[in-house]
């Protein structure tokens, strides 16, 4: 993170800034939401008095649903259940993709062969099948959905782990270490570790981009998050019947919620690897 | 209801069971074109989403190969930069992405769930999310043998095609 802010102002440095601007607020809005929703998450609001799929007005800023529920309410609630998501999708594949990834990158041999082989058949098949497979086995709370997403993206922490690890392995200070007998574990934590998680944050934000695309996309396909929880895919699926009838503000504010979070998060992702990347590579120079 | 043709009009009969080649078989030229607009939508979602990565891809492999050093030769030797950049540069900067189209291609084959039910087109991807959804196991486990038979086979494939292009892989 340190490079962002650095005086100089490069593309890079203004992409992630702004990413990590509007990460900043859709967290707040998932923090807030209680504060900020003129209405409630769910259930049909002032019965009889609010009729469904209206168009957006004063009241209603987004329109109301085909249940007559507030859609701007609805997409501020739908930002707690989506950073849930993807929070803990994210947070557990780095819990067991960097420890998995450090050992094998530093054992090497066959027991990093056997890990890889399994990592990468993982990697290989497509994301949102293995999450919905997953997420079938597991049910359907926002933290077993967290745990299906995880799940996508172990093998991708897992290889940029190792990889890394291969590289550090091979440097002069962790020889030094060695030599002066300092145990496995010391050297992996110690030393290696702190140097293999320069290349953590990008990723970070990378698979937390891709993690909301993957909640979301298990959510439209009713895999993931059930009625009546606010998610912004589950709302996208409900409001498509709709969409022939002219009612386009219940999938286009869900919809634009779930871009504008993607694309925060893949600019912090992208412009922190611009930034990083000439570092490393300064670094071995 | 399945959204690969027009409702109003009966589809080609059923030779491979692709519309479009059984439209032309039939000699229906009509048909055929119902078929291929059915077919835009969705291959234009698909392919604006694959876009943006395969522009990625390729500007991410021509910034390595611009600066290797037959590309400094032929520089040196007075060849047009326009020659150098498509001839030097970006043929040596497919090869990786040849291994990546392989890959998406397969991945599509199977991925492609979301495009497949906004688009109602009941495809292998929305066979394994309807069988997944009834718990029916011996379906979802064919399925799943099927996509990691040709994600192997186009790896495979993918392996061989590079070899092929590229003198300088061995196996």
């Amino acid at each position: 993170m340190l490079p962002m802010l650095e005086k100089r102002r490069t593309l890079a440095g203004v992409m992630s800034w702004i990413g990590l601007g509007i990460l900043v607020v859709f967290t707040l809005i998932a923090v807030l939401a209680p504060v900020l929703a003129p209405y409630p998450a769910q259930g049909p609001y002032a019965q009889f008095l609010t009729p469904p799929n209206q168009a957006p007005s004063f009241n209603h800023w987004m329109g109301t649903d085909n249940l007559g529920q507030d859609v701007f309410s609805r997409v501020l609630w739908g930002a707690q259940t989506s950073l849930e998501v993807m929070a803990i999708g994210v947070i557990l594949a780095l819990a067991v993709g960097f420890p998995v990834g450090l050992y094998s990158g530093y054992v090497g041999g066959s027991i990093d062969k056997a890990i890889l082989l399994v990592m990468d058949s993982v990697y290989a098949f497509p994301g949102l099948l293995l999450a919905a497979l997953v997420a079938a086995m597991l049910g359907k709370g926002p933290f077993n959905i967290g745990i299906a997403i995880t799940v996508i993206y172990i093998p991708l922490y897992y290889r940029v782990t190792r990889n890394q690890t291969l590289s550090v392995r091979e440097e002069t200070y962790v020889e030094a270490a060695r030599s002066l007998g300092a145990r496995p574990w010391t050297i992996m934590w110690v030393y290696i570790a702190y140097n293999v998680l320069i290349t953590i944050p990008v990723i970070f934000a990378l698979s937390a981009a891709d993690a909301i695309l993957t909640a979301a996309g298990l959510s439209y396909l009713g895999l993931g998050i059930q009625l009546p929880t606010p998610d912004w895919g589950l709302d996208l699926s409900v409001a498509q019947q709709f969409l022939t009838d002219g009612v386009w503000w219940t999938s286009f504010f869900p919809g634009l919620m779930i871009i504008l979070l993607t694309v925060g998060l893949s600019f912090l992702g992208e412009g922190l690897n611009d930034l990083i990347n000439p570092l490393l590579k300064k670094g071995r120079t | 209801m399945n959204s690969r043709f027009d409702i109003s009009s009966s589809p080609p009969a059923a030779i491979t069971g692709l519309y479009t080649i059984d439209s032309l078989l039939a000699g229906r030229l009509d048909l055929f074109i119902i078929a291929i607009r059915h077919l835009a939508l969705p291959c234009l979602t698909l392919g604006l989403v694959l876009s943006g990565f395969f522009a990625k891809t390729v500007r991410a492999n021509l910034l390595r190969t611009i600066n290797a050093d037959y590309v400094e030769a032929a520089r040196a030797r007075g060849i047009k930069e326009r020659t150098i950049i498509s001839r030097y540069a970006f043929k040596n900067a497919l090869i990786p992405v040849i291994t990546v189209l392989g890959l998406e291609f397969a991945i599509l084959f199977a991925g492609a769930v979301l495009t497949e039910t906004t688009f109602n087109w009941d495809g292998m991807g929305r066979l394994l999310i309807d069988s997944i959804e009834v718990q029916d196991y011996p379906l979802i486990q064919g399925t799943i043998i099927v996509f990691s038979f040709i994600i192997v086979l186009i790896s495979i494939l993918v392996d061989i095609l590079s070899g092929v292009i590229d003198p300088r892989v061995r196996y």
